[in-house]
Formats: structure tokens, sequence, C-alpha cells
């Protein structure tokens, strides 16, 4: 039940008439019937204009004034409750449809980034030859590349950063320790690839299929850390705000994606044309060698990444945000 | 804050309820029941906001950055319990003045199709009731 001031006792004013006692008592009850965040918040004042209503009515026309108020107070709580509930519910889907625009967004933004460290790996042969230099369309797409690459990562830094802090702030206020742990997981995952990288410098490791066995880890450790981020934010319930913002960062991730993919097409046709030696199907058996293979499997993927990237980050530019809806 | 960069046209149309708000407060900052009780008087008691109606607008109006809560304190024609005030926002000003060109520009339409009396007093009562009354 909603508690207010018992001030009129205190103040000296004589008690309600037991009308107004009985009407208040049962509208109390009435209001149990809207969403708890909204009674919560302006149950007290509500009950406040409903005491004052019931004494004007009651001076006006006394008992029968006060009942009379019954029947407009009846539906004007079930009215409003329902239409409370129902905004609620378009605001959690509207939310979630925010949210999860903004995780496919990040998920599909590491997997471009997994494709192209393959593709920045391949480009080195090429690079230390002089290729870029000599050629002004591999290496004008080649710096294109590196810029998409600095442009996007700096929108999902300003977009997720915020959401992962609001997360872990949330998570550690409400002591929901199961997604401090997953907000986590990248650190760990971090330092096993950094361990693994010392102990093949250090030739600790067999020689063998070293180049295999780190690509594998590498994608198995980014799949890992990428899905449990996206996990903990999908389980934060981070306010219309935070993930209004990140609206701007995505879209600006999905063109920077683009660019890269179609810069990485322009590099690949272009290097095919004017240096046709570099990518070739004879490279001596070594991972990067084949490097046409190499190249369609990064552009397939980039691609793939890109049209999810755009057609998610479409979606929740589309939505609009609670805040920014007409009353 | 989203209003920073919102036209307040992007709002409109307005609900009736969030409508008669605004006007209420058009002449200073008021409680929830003095909002009741302005509406009530201005249209000669044909619009009653609920409790519930006024307060989910008045939720709403927050968010959408029309108005703010001014302070608390007690009223002293009512009694000396604490109310909570609200006053107009620049743009819930502004909100409200699109609002009332919006509904004009269509009170010409009204009276060049002989729906409504010339821009009289009469004129616009006649056609006001519709829009404003029911406010949910």
């Amino acid at each position: 039940m909603i508690e207010t001031t018992p001030s009129r006792r205190q103040a000296g004013v004589s008690p309600a008439p037991r009308i107004i006692a009985t009407t208040l008592h049962v509208y109390q009850w009435l209001l149990l019937i809207c969403p708890l965040e909204f009674r919560r918040e302006y149950g007290a004042q509500m009950l406040q204009v409903a005491r004052a209503s019931c004494r004007a009515a009651y001076k006006q026309r006394g008992a029968q004034g006060v009942m009379r108020l019954w029947f407009s107070m009846l539906g004007d709580v079930i009215t409003g409750a329902s239409a409370e509930y129902l905004s609620t519910i378009e605001r959690s889907l509207r939310m979630n449809r925010l949210r999860a625009a903004a995780i496919t967004v990040f998920c599909a933004y590491i997997a471009f980034v997994v494709a192209g460290l393959g593709f920045q790996k391949m480009t080195e042969g090429v690079d230390k030859a002089g290729v870029m230099q000599t050629y002004p369309t591999i290496g004008g797409s080649f710096y294109l590349i590196e810029a998409g690459s600095v442009v996007s990562l700096l929108a999902v830094l300003a977009g997720g950063l915020p959401m992962a802090f609001a997360a872990l702030r949330q998570a550690l206020a409400a002591k929901r320790w199961g997604v401090v742990a997953l907000l986590f997981v990248p650190v760990p995952c971090f330092a096993i690839l950094v361990a693994y990288v010392v102990l093949v410098k250090t030739d600790t490791l067999p020689k063998s299929d070293r180049a295999i066995q780190l690509v594998t880890l590498f994608i198995a450790l980014a799949i890992i850390s990428t899905a449990s981020v996206a996990i903990a934010i999908a389980r934060s319930n981070l306010s219309a705000q935070v993930i209004g913002f990140v609206r701007w960062p995505a879209i600006i991730t999905a063109l920077a994606m683009a660019v890269m993919c179609v810069a990485t097409v322009v590099w690949g046709v272009s290097l095919r044309a004017d240096a046709p030696q570099w990518f070739s199907l004879d490279g001596g058996g070594d991972l990067y060698s084949y490097r046409i293979f190499t190249w369609l499997r990064v552009v397939i993927i980039m691609a793939i990444a890109t049209l999810i990237a755009i057609i998610a980050a479409v979606r929740g530019f589309s939505t609009r945000t609670p805040s920014t809806q007409a009353p | 804050m989203a209003h920073d960069t919102q036209e307040p046209e992007a709002l409109l149309p307005l609900t009736p309820a969030v409508y008669h708000i605004l006007l209420a407060l058009a002449d200073g900052e008021r409680h929830g029941y003095s909002i009741m009780r302005e509406v009530e008087a201005y249209t000669g008691g044909q619009v009653r906001l609920g409790p519930t109606t006024l307060y989910r607008s008045i939720k709403q109006m927050l968010a959408a950055g029309l108005i703010v809560e001014a302070d608390e304190r007690p009223d002293p024609e009512l009694d000396d319990e604490r109310r909570r005030y609200y006053r107009l926002t620049t743009f819930g000003r502004q909100v409200a003045l699109a609002e009332t060109q919006r509904l004009s520009q269509l009170l010409a339409v009204a009276q060049a199709k002989r729906l409504a009396q010339d821009s009289s007093i009469g004129g616009i009562s006649g056609i006001l009731p519709g829009q404003l009354g029911g406010a949910r």
C-alpha cells in the first residue's frame, strides 16, 4: 500500500468523513493494479489528488458527490493502468530491439576484424616488396582500409564502452557476479593468446602447424570473448539514453565496414591486374601464400559481416528510443 | 537529452491530456491537483483529468522534456501536505505553441468548410471540445 504523510490530523484539521476515508481506502487497493514502477513513482501523488478531489466533491454535494467520483476513478485507474502496461511492454520491445541491434553490430564487427587480421597478414609480403607504393590503386585502397579500421574501432569504443561500463556498474550494484564475470571474460582470453605467442617465441611449443594453431586459438578466443560480452549486455537492463546513444556509433561502424569491404575487393582485383605474381596459387604450401583463396575467404567474411551490421544498424537507427517518443 | 536536438513538430499531435497540462502550466508552476482544477475550470467542467491519466501524462512529459519538476512544498490553499510542482520547459512551450498552431490551422479548415463559426470564442468552443474532451 502507498504511504502518505498523515499531516492533516497533525495540523489540527478535522478528520475526513467516513465516506472519504472509505473511498480513499478502496482507491489505494485499486492502485495496486497499476504497474509497480509507476505506482512507486506516482502512487502517493495520485492518492493526494484523489483525496483533494473527494474533499472538493464532498464540500459541493456531500456523500453523493463522493460516490459519483467512484465511477470516474474506477474507469481512470483501469484505463490508465492498461495503457501503462501496454506502454511498458512497447518500451521493453523497443529497448530489446535497440540492444539486439547494438550487439549484432558488435559481433559482426568482431567477425570483420578477425577476417581483417587475416587480410593484414597476407598483405605483409606485398607491402615489403613495395607494390603498394608502385601501384596507386593498390596503395590507395589499402590506406582506405587502414583509415576505415581506425574509424570503426573508435566508433565501437565510443558506443561499446559506455554500454559496458553501465552494464558493469549495474551488475556490481546489484551483485550480479555472473554478469561481472561475463564482462571480464576477454581479459583471460587475451592472456591465453599472449601466453601462446610467448611460448611460440621461446620455442617451447613444437614447430609444426603453429600458424594454424594460432589462427584457430585466436578465432576461438574472439568468439568466446564476443559471446560473453554480448550475453552480459543482453542480460543488463540498460537505460534508454545509453542504448539510444549507441545508434550513431553503430551506423558509423557499419558504414566504415562497408568502405573497408569495398576497398578490400578493389585491393585484390588491382593486385590481380597489376601484380599477378603476388596473387598466384603456388605459394609453397604456407597458409598465407595461397593469396587468392585467403583473399576470397576474407572478402566473403567481410561482406557477410558488413551486410549483417548494416541491416542491424539500420533497424536500430529506425527504432525510436522511448524518451524521443511523442507523449 | 533527446529534446535538445528534436523539433517541436516531431511530437505532434499531442494527446488531449498532454495539451491540457501544457495549457494549465502556461501561467506558471502547479502541482497535480492544481493542474486538474485549472483544466476543469477553463473547460467549464467538461474535461476532468483523472489522477492516473494526469500522472501518466506527467511521466511522459517529463521523459520528453516538456516539463520539469520545480520543487516539493505544501500548497497553502489546500493543506500542509507537501506536493510536487511542475513547470514548463522552453521546449515544452515551443511544443505547446506548435500544437496550438496545428489546431488553429484545423480550425481554419473547419471554418472554411462551414463546420465552425467565425474565429470567435463561440467558434473555438464549437470545435475544440471534440479535440479537448475525453482527455485520456
